[in-house]
């Protein structure tokens, strides 16, 4: 059985009395460590799809399952819950929360889950180590490069060990060489903790690191492959 | 503490001047709060200790002359026995005069039994012993400084013999707290009346009307439940006047002050609150609008909004703790201050600081609803923001814009589009701002007219002197010769027959002052209201005639020394005391007498002459001249002006930093533009200039909203006023309105310095890699 799956998911917006439609029909599964890259012009639903992945939006209607839990018809509160226990995000503009340093933004994403402040402590110093950023703890954002920044937010998304991970362009404000540096330790990362990820991005450089590549457009998936 | 609660007390930390700012407005709101509230327990616990402690009678009669002290024993002890008396005290007190390094002080001689009786108006010793042989004394506290001081051989003048008396002692009665308060026809401030208590006998002893007064008393106060019963037992032996515990001066002049804390403190403290309120809604709205990005962050991280609202609470609980704990200390300190400013003001008033936790709790209560309330409205738009909405905020960068062509440089068409860019918020700082300025302006009104009002009424006095005599005399012999004055000095000497009264109206008593003359309109210019002075009748004061409801064509009912007189009302006029009534000399139940006189000196009279003649003459108790109560007038005017002016430069003050705080709150929105300023290489001057049209502009239309806003509130402080102590009526002056605009534009111009100061010290580095990166 797939982590993730997607069953006939539809989702539109009503604006000025016109009705339309983002996603439609959408069919989708993803199985547990699987690195998949969503790629689609602007308008094209990627946007809609992680929301709805990560229990931001709802679907109009059509089933999304995600580690057996079928979110669809959940109210805001049991959202709030499945997105604290099951999901990771990473965003493009890092949002980092700049009155903290590295190690007190990590630490904030796993008050959700974890009360004993040891235990936060040291689970926080272990990700920014893994992100290698054991040096820069004690850092506000303002102190860190773009590519720490996004280092501290995959720490962050990564601290309270989701099921999935959704990154939305995490390396579209970074320069080349950083760019490599992030995809390669969200590729380790996935490997060595089996942790899903849905990457969207319009950089086609990236497509070597996915397992698997979907493009997406008008609201459906129109290629699906490796 | 939650790492989420510390990145929000960070970012407070970050606004601090702001969070002080505004906490030290919160923080006078609340202050004056519990200054209203403890400061009238304070005063109701002094009237407590009076009236408890001092024994405080239920009555004073004053009998008519001088009767058997027997046969009013007899009637007391009858009462006593009934259970209708607890306890009462016979006197004999006569008027007389005090000299001092050549200056005559009324004088009041008390004639006791027993000055150490502790059952009954109690006289309290501050040094020195009771006095025991008949040539001793003990004297009322406050004339020290003029010779009434424990062991002084000190001499007074009664009945026109000489009282050579030895002070054993100096002590404080209750009833005598007030004494001189208020002349009939001036304003006179209290104090300056030596007060005697000597032994019975001694007075006893003095001869009137070439025989000694002998064994006989003239006044009765008294303890017990049923005033009025023993009142109609004394009127057996003829009772001239009488005063109830709730009409004494003393007790009436601390009721009224306690009222006034009561009501108007709080009143003002509410003003400050909700402009503090409506500081801390703006500041936090931006935080909030700004923070927007950062909520659907932690949304996404899977924080509720409950958790997110609590966080942010710690902005709001930073400023209601600090306002509260300050607002506790002003409130205690600035109580103990002013009740020691109004006791030194008033001689010998003794201030009971009692032991009271509510009014601290209501002031921390009330500062904790109104900052909570600010808070509302930004944590409902939080509460109903979705993750997605909240994610894909942008800061609404939008403006409005006019096409117009603008002619200037560049920074100048910055600064008039910058200031109607968001015009609803313009609007909004303005009327912030307006208000602000105008709670300034409207005390500035308040006290100009009450000290116009007061003025006014001072100058429409005609008489030169005025005069109480020591007893009734035949309205046709009060003349030049029978004061005694140089003759040809005077123009005009007018009789008036001073008396109290107490008028009926429904289910209530109203105690009035009433002043009967037959030439009243010789005696004062007066300002009428309603009505006609050309029919003789009964003139009420403003205040007066409001409470009782009646004006020119009804008529009242006045009981007059126990005999009721019917009035026709003919006129409302101002008058500076409220429960005045003056009335033709015809009307009061024994038209022939009166017991004072007014004096309007001829052109070129000889001052000095006229004083020396009145001082010189044993009929007269009393005497005002214009010139010493208008020295007393000028005396009060300037502690009245000290007392609003300080209020409206602490509104000032405040109006300034609810002006910095909202415009900073602007200011903050464009540190992009001011970082591209600078790195455009900008000087500190250009970049000022935008920001200091704008807040020309923002002035400009502050103060405009300001003059009909401080209109509005002299209005009604000036009624809280007239409900509570004095009455005057607001007036609006071209003077009054440049005032408000100069200290406007003076505070509010003053406040640029923030904004601009924000401006200059933006790191452009910083922000333009925060704002480029997301």
């Amino acid at each position: 059985m797939s982590l993730v799956e997607l069953r006939k998911v539809n989702k539109g917006y009503s604006s000025g009395g016109e009705f339309t439609s983002v996603l439609s029909d959408l069919v989708l599964d993803a199985d547990k460590g699987e690195m998949l890259i969503i790629m689609g012009p602007s308008g094209s639903g990627k946007t809609t799809l992680m929301n709805i992945l990560g229990g931001i939006d709802r679907p109009d209607s059509g089933s999304v399952m995600i580690d057996g839990e079928d979110i669809s018809g959940y109210d805001p509160v049991r959202l709030t819950d499945f997105r604290r226990r099951k999901v990771g995000f990473i965003f493009q503009f890092y949002n980092l929360i700049p009155t903290l340093t590295a190690k007190e933004n990590v630490e904030l994403s796993l008050e959700t889950v974890e009360d004993d402040r040891e235990t936060i402590s040291r689970r926080a110093s272990h990700y920014l180590r893994l992100v290698g950023l054991e040096d820069k703890m004690d850092n506000f954002p303002q102190e860190l490069s773009g590519g720490q920044q996004q280092r501290v937010a995959i720490a962050r998304a990564l601290a309270k060990e989701p099921r999935i991970i959704l990154a939305d362009e995490p390396t579209g404000n970074l320069d080349g060489a950083r760019e490599e540096s992030i995809m390669e330790l969200m590729k380790n990362i996935q490997n060595e903790l089996g942790i899903t990820f849905f990457i969207v991005t319009h950089n086609t450089k990236l497509r070597k690191y996915a397992d698997r590549v979907m493009q997406l457009g008008g609201g459906v998936i129109v290629e699906n492959g490796g | 503490m939650k790492t989420l609660s510390l990145s929000v007390i960070r970012k407070n930390r970050q606004m601090k001047w702001r969070v002080i700012g505004i906490s030290l407005l919160m923080a006078w709101a609340s202050g004056m709060f519990i200054m209203g509230q403890y400061g009238a327990l304070a005063m109701d616990a002094s009237i407590e200790d009076r009236v408890e402690n001092y024994k405080f009678p239920d009555a004073f009669v004053t009998l008519n002359g001088p009767q058997d002290r027997n046969t009013v024993q007899g009637i007391m002890d009858g009462f006593v026995t009934d259970g209708d008396v607890d306890a009462y005290q016979l006197r004999l007190v006569l008027n007389g005069h005090y000299y001092h390094d050549d200056i005559r002080y009324p004088a009041i001689i008390v004639g006791l039994e027993d000055p150490a009786d502790t059952t009954i108006n109690k006289l309290k010793l501050d040094d020195g012993v009771y006095f025991s042989g008949v040539d001793e004394a003990v004297v009322q506290r406050g004339m020290e400084d003029e010779g009434l001081r424990s062991g002084e051989a000190v001499s007074f003048t009664v009945l026109g013999q000489q009282l050579g008396l030895d002070i054993t002692g100096v002590g404080i009665s209750t009833e005598f707290l007030m004494a001189g308060d208020v002349s009939l026809g001036s304003f006179s401030l209290p104090g300056g009346v030596a007060i005697a208590f000597v032994s019975l006998d001694r007075l006893q002893a003095l001869e009137r009307q070439g025989a000694p007064i002998g064994d006989k008393v003239n006044s009765v106060a008294f303890i017990g439940s049923d005033t009025g019963k023993v009142i109609e037992g004394l009127d057996a032996v003829g009772v001239n006047s009488h005063i109830l515990q709730m009409d004494h001066p003393s007790i009436i002049f601390l009721s009224a002050n306690a009222d006034e804390w009561r009501v108007i403190l709080p009143v003002i403290s509410a003003m400050f609150l909700v402009l503090g309120g409506v500081a801390i809604l703006m500041v936090f709205s931006r935080v909030i609008q700004n923070d927007t990005r950062f909520i659907g962050v932690l949304m996404a991280m899977g924080y509720t909004h409950r958790e997110i609202m609590r966080s942010y609470l710690s902005f709001g609980l930073s400023i209601a703790v600090i306002s509260s704990l300050l607002g506790i200390l002003f409130g205690y300190g600035i109580t103990i201050g002013i009740l020691e400013v109004f006791a030194s003001m008033i001689g010998d008033m003794g201030i009971v600081l009692p032991f009271a936790v509510m009014p601290f709790v209501y002031g921390v209560v009330v500062c904790f609803i109104f900052v909570f309330i600010a808070l509302l409205l930004p944590l409902y738009k939080l509460r109903m923001l979705t993750p997605s909405e909240a994610l894909e905020h942008h800061d609404d960068g939008s403006v409005f814009v006019s096409n117009r062509r603008m002619k200037g440089s560049k920074l100048t068409v910055l600064g008039l589009r910058n200031t109607f860019r968001k015009p609803r918020q313009t609007l909004i700082t303005m009327a912030v701002i307006g208000l602000a300025i105008g709670a300034t302006g409207g005390w500035y009104i308040v006290g100009d007219s009450a000290i116009t009002y007061i003025n006014d009424l001072n100058a429409q006095d005609k008489w030169d002197v005025e005069t109480n005599f020591a007893s009734v005399v035949q309205a046709g012999d009060v003349n030049e010769t029978f004061l005694g004055l140089p003759a040809g000095s005077s123009d005009s000497v007018i009789g008036f027959m001073s008396a109290g009264g107490v008028v009926q109206s429904g289910d209530s008593q109203h105690i009035a002052v009433v002043l009967a003359s037959d030439s009243l309109t010789d005696i004062k210019d007066f300002d009428v209201e309603k009505g006609s002075l050309d029919t003789p009748g009964a003139m009420l004061a403003v205040p007066f005639a409001d409470e009782l409801g009646v004006g020119p064509g009804d008529s009242i009912e006045v009981l007059i020394g126990g005999t009721p007189v019917t009035l026709q009302v003919t006129a409302v006029v101002h008058s500076l005391l409220e429960n005045m009534i003056y009335m033709p000399l015809a009307d009061m139940p024994d038209p022939n007498q009166v017991n004072g006189a007014f004096v309007v000196l001829a052109d070129g009279a000889d001052k000095d002459d006229v004083r020396a003649a009145i001082y010189a003459n044993d009929q007269i108790t009393m005497v005002v001249f214009k010139e010493d109560s208008a020295a007393a007038l000028a005396e009060m005017m300037e502690t009245m002006e000290e007392f609003f002016f300080t209020f409206m430069f602490l509104n000032g003050f405040i109006a300034f930093i609810i002006a910095a705080a909202t415009v900073t709150v602007i200011a903050a929105e464009r540190d992009m533009e001011y970082a591209t300023l600078k790195s455009l290489g900008k000087k500190r001057s250009e970049i000022a200039k935008p920001i200091v049209i704008e807040m020309v502009i923002l002035t400009a239309g502050a103060v405009l909203i300001s003059i009909p806003a401080a209109y509005v509130l002299g209005i009604f402080i000036g009624d809280l006023y007239g409900q509570t102590s004095m009455f005057f009526p607001v007036v609006f002056s071209m003077e009054s309105a440049v005032f408000t605009v100069v200290l406007g534009v003076f505070f509010t111009m003053a406040a640029a310095i923030v904004p601009i100061r924000h401006a200059w010290h933006v790191d452009v580095e910083r922000m333009i890699r925060e704002r480029t990166s997301g």
